[in-house]
């Protein structure tokens, strides 16, 4: 193996990395820098196996974004034989080279399950458990309150959450509670500065735009996109759920379960499509699951 | 002859407001109508500037409504158009001089004698807001496609939904740099319109020409040639009621910008 030595280009560490389509995802952030234009990229990959067939994928990802592959580093030996035959350099990084390092960023799930279709469900033996293929979950960040760090401590994934078929029963047998109460129809957008509450559940027929609030003791529904603060549940019913056919809130709170928007997707304002697919997010073992409607479910 | 009180309002400051008045108030009375323009901006005044006027105000509202002097005392003339006054604010008072009842009053005398009474609203939403909005019964919310005059935009047609005397109100997107919205920096005329869910009454270019306008009080509808004072003349006819499309914006009409259209609307259909 070559020492690696590069003139004009930099070393990208994705050790990190689990999964082809957590690389495939982490190497576009990069490159999207304009800094990294006409480059030469090195790709420290870690234990990632990697066939010909991605490697190449790889390859092109890195010369679309108009810059080229030095070479790679790997310990994996499925990658090593597939860069070898796609004469790809392989190089061992001496610690001498400053590599700088991005924090992995857990790519939102169009992308990730976008990705996956592409390169195969691909999760290593750890994520597997977690993550249930056939529900799409997307996270929110949980904040700093001490009882949500907890938990997600002993679950031991701060991003991933997992949901169980077998406790989804549970929840929609508890979830009837909502039905009894009375129900607030509006058909107008909630504007900033806007507040609704309720003491049963809240229908929204158009946006509810960043600034505006609406709290509710049952459920909240937002046939448009919920862009502000929805805080279901209110009166302590962590079984109350809030459902929209685009779920960009800068907080969700259902009953004590408290979670804003991850600062990586953080637009106040997102672009109206009609490829949305309606969500619906409730409380799951202290914290908040997104999960998406999808024709299969 | 009962004229139309139409408030110009965007909550957030510096998106052009005061220019917006001077210039549909000078397209207004170009096209005959007679037009007044109330600048309730109360000790910080800038609609006099814009139209080269400040020189000549001698009583303000205050002074009307502290009945210093008669309504018609206070309306300034404009040099140009004998159609277009102004009825100018004080800049040595605050927005508590005076009162929503008096403003309200005010616009209901000048129905009488203008077609169209344009209100010039201060920044925010506080009693400066409350006091412009009170005699009004139309508004236009001018807003530029940036993040935070959006959402200042979105509060005051909040504001503005809740008070029963508004029958209507009208977007006016200001600032618009097409190069940006082409190159996905800045938010699209769309993105705007389906964000605040409004009508849409008119889009105004960023245009350098109206620095050097305000600068010299002349408002840049007088200048045929400027791409935004076609656009506010635009704007005037609309609220006249005329049906006129929207400007294109594109400034280069080459063949490359042509060509690079036509990809693009290809891309556009196949998704």
């Amino acid at each position: 193996m070559d020492k690696g030595y590069i003139e004009n280009g930099f070393i990208i560490d994705l050790t990190n990395t689990k999964k082809t389509s957590e690389i495939i995802y982490e190497l576009s952030r990069v490159l999207e820098m304009p800094e990294a234009k006409g480059k030469h990229i090195c790709l420290k990959l870690g234990s990632v196996s990697l066939s010909q067939a991605e490697l190449t994928s790889i390859k092109a990802l890195v010369e679309l974004m108009e810059s080229t592959l030095a070479f790679i580093s790997t310990s994996s030996t499925d990658t090593l034989e597939s860069a070898t035959a796609l004469d790809i350099k392989i190089s061992e990084f001496t610690n001498e080279v400053e590599a700088p390092s991005f924090d992995a960023v857990e790519p939102t799930p169009e992308v990730s399950s976008a990705l996956d279709n592409i390169f195969g469900e691909e999760t290593t033996a750890e994520n597997s458990e977690e993550v249930n293929s056939s529900e799409v979950v997307e996270p929110l960040e949980n904040t700093d309150k001490p009882e949500v760090h907890e938990i997600i401590q002993h679950n031991d994934s701060a991003i991933q959450v997992s949901v169980n078929k077998d406790d989804s029963e549970d929840v929609v047998l508890k979830k009837s509670e909502a039905e009894k109460l009375p129900t607030l129809y509006l058909r107008k957008t909630v504007r900033s500065g806007q507040s609704i509450s309720s003491d049963g559940n809240i229908i929204v027929i158009g946006d509810v735009n960043p600034g505006a609030e609406i709290i509710a003791k049952g459920d909240i529904t937002v046939w448009g996109i919920l862009g502000g603060i929805a805080h279901a549940g209110s009166n302590g019913n962590e079984y109350a759920r809030i459902r929209a056919l685009k779920l960009n809130p800068v907080q969700i709170r259902i009953a004590d379960v408290f979670a804003r928007r991850p600062d990586t997707i953080n637009l106040p304002y997102i672009q109206k499509s009609s490829e949305y697919v309606p969500e619906e997010a409730y409380a799951y073992k202290g914290s908040i699951v997104i999960r998406k409607f999808h024709e299969d479910n | 002859m009962t004229g139309r009180v139409i408030v110009i309002t965007s909550g957030k400051g510096g998106v052009g407001k005061t220019t917006t008045n001077a210039n549909i108030g000078t397209a207004l009375a170009r096209a005959g109508n007679k037009v007044v323009m109330v600048d309730t901006d109360l000790g910080l005044r800038n609609l006099d500037l814009l139209l080269g006027l400040e020189n000549r105000i001698v009583y303000t509202i205050v002074d009307v409504v502290e009945e210093r002097c008669k309504l018609k005392q206070a309306l300034v003339k404009d040099k140009k158009n004998p159609n277009l006054c102004l009825l100018a604010a004080a800049q040595t008072r605050d927005k508590t001089s005076v009162t929503e009842e008096q403003l309200k009053d005010i616009c209901n005398k000048l129905k009488k004698d203008f077609d169209f009474i344009l209100v010039d609203c201060p920044a925010g939403i506080e009693q400066g807001f409350q006091n412009a909005v009170a005699g009004a019964s139309e508004a236009i919310v001018v807003t530029t496609p940036e993040m935070s005059a959006v959402r200042d935009a979105d509060r005051i047609i909040g504001l503005l939904e809740a008070r029963e005397e508004i029958k209507s109100y009208k977007l006016l997107l200001n600032r618009v740099r097409p190069n940006l919205i082409k190159s996905n920096d800045m938010m699209s005329v769309e993105d705007v319109v389906e964000i605040l869910s409004a009508d849409l009454i008119g889009i105004i270019p960023e245009d350098t020409g109206i620095i050097t306008s305000t600068n010299k009080g002349e408002p840049i509808v007088n200048d045929e040639k400027s791409l935004a004072g076609k656009a506010y003349n635009n704007v005037a006819k609309r609220i006249m009621g005329e049906e006129v499309p929207f400007l294109d914006l594109e400034e280069d009409s080459g063949v490359l910008s042509k060509v690079k259209k036509f990809f693009s609307n290809l891309i556009g259909k196949e998704k």
